[in-house]
């Protein structure tokens, strides 16, 4: 599945950290370091799968475990209404 | 009609009321804000109408419109059409001087937003000819922190405007008060730092990053438009203002000068 960033969001990286506002909600989300590199990577054309290999490559941490790491962090955004799937 | 230009954080508004109407809103509050024409001034016609929100209750939540030509913002006491180029602003109010106050901090907030401003909740102090502000949301000691230093060297009790001007931040008084009585004219000063206030048995300053400075400015800045491009010139004044100053938490104690701490901090 690919993901998108919702269209409502204003987003911004400070010193590392991603800043995520939902126009709708008018709330702040808040992501750490690597929230916030995952966040650049989804571009609408990368997949979980991408991601997780980019996250492998930058952090030097094994597949299984970023693959692991990059569903959380899907889930997450998706709960949060932050991600849109992009229909195959 | 008659007019005269507001500035408020820097912007100017040439306003005209229609039908004399600026004494059933409280105009002569605003006298030490406005000065002569300015080129730069955008106009802003004002029309009282009765026909609106009228009686105890508490005037609705605001709603807005982004249309293509214009943003709206909608309460039951007041409507203001802002213009996204050329035209003048439109604000049609309930004929008191609470509608017509909350009315111009919605519009100010917008128009600092456009102009690499923000409008922030938060205390305004003048010192030794540097500008300070200490945000913090109601019951954090705004107030109290201004009625123990003196209102001459105040520039808000409530709400304070800053701009960038040629990349600096200038930190400016608004005619917004909150607890305490309107003070003072226009006045502004170079922003020398920010200090997000908390009641403490012990005064003294925490240096904050950038990144912990913006997720608590965010939480006082004033704003009403919560379309994605309008949050992310928020978002983007927030970040550049949090990297231009520095920022601490100011622990205080009740009745403390502030100035010993902030000095120390600011020579961290």
């Amino acid at each position: 599945m690919i993901y998108r960033k919702s269209r409502r969001l204003a987003h911004r990286i400070i010193e590392g950290e991603g800043f995520v506002i939902d126009s709708r909600q008018q709330q702040l989300h808040h992501l750490n370091l690597v929230g916030a590199q995952i966040w650049q990577w989804i571009d609408g054309k990368r997949d979980a799968a991408a991601l997780a290999k980019e996250l492998a490559a930058h952090y030097e941490v094994d597949l299984k475990t970023a693959d692991k790491d990059v569903e959380i962090f899907l889930k997450e955004m998706k709960t949060q209404g932050l991600l849109e799937e992009i229909p195959p | 009609m008659k007019g005269s230009t507001l500035s408020i954080g820097g912007v100017s508004l040439q306003t005209s009321f229609k039908d004399d109407c600026a004494q059933d809103l409280g105009w002569a509050q605003y006298a030490p804000f406005l000065s002569e024409r300015k080129k730069s001034a955008k106009n802003f016609h004002i029309t009282a109408d009765r026909r609106l929100h009228r009686g105890a209750r508490s005037p609705s939540g605001i709603t807005v419109a982004n249309k293509p030509s214009e943003t709206v913002f909608t309460r039951t006491d007041f409507k203001l059409r802002l213009p996204l180029s050329g035209g003048p602003a439109r604000l049609t109010v309930a004929p008191n001087p609470y509608s017509f106050d909350s009315a111009l901090r919605v519009l100010y907030s917008w128009a600092l937003s456009k102009n690499q401003g923000l409008l922030v909740h938060a205390a305004g102090l003048l010192h030794l000819g540097r500008g300070f502000i200490f945000p913090g949301k109601s019951g954090k000691g705004k107030s109290t922190l201004v009625k123990s230093l003196g209102k001459s060297d105040a520039l808000s009790d409530e709400l304070v405007a800053f701009k960038f001007i040629r990349s600096k931040p200038f930190l400016f008084s608004t005619p917004f008060w909150g607890e305490l009585s309107r003070q003072g004219g226009q006045r502004r000063a170079p922003l020398a730092g920010i200090f997000f206030l908390n009641q403490n048995p012990k005064t003294y300053a925490e240096p904050l990053a950038p990144k912990q400075a913006a997720r608590k400015l965010l939480e006082t800045v004033l704003w009403f438009d919560p379309s994605a491009a309008a949050t992310g010139k928020v978002l983007d004044c927030a970040a550049k203002l949090v990297e231009s100053v520095p920022c601490f938490i100011l622990n205080l104690r009740k009745n403390d000068s502030p100035w010993p701490a902030v000095e120390a901090g600011l020579a961290l």
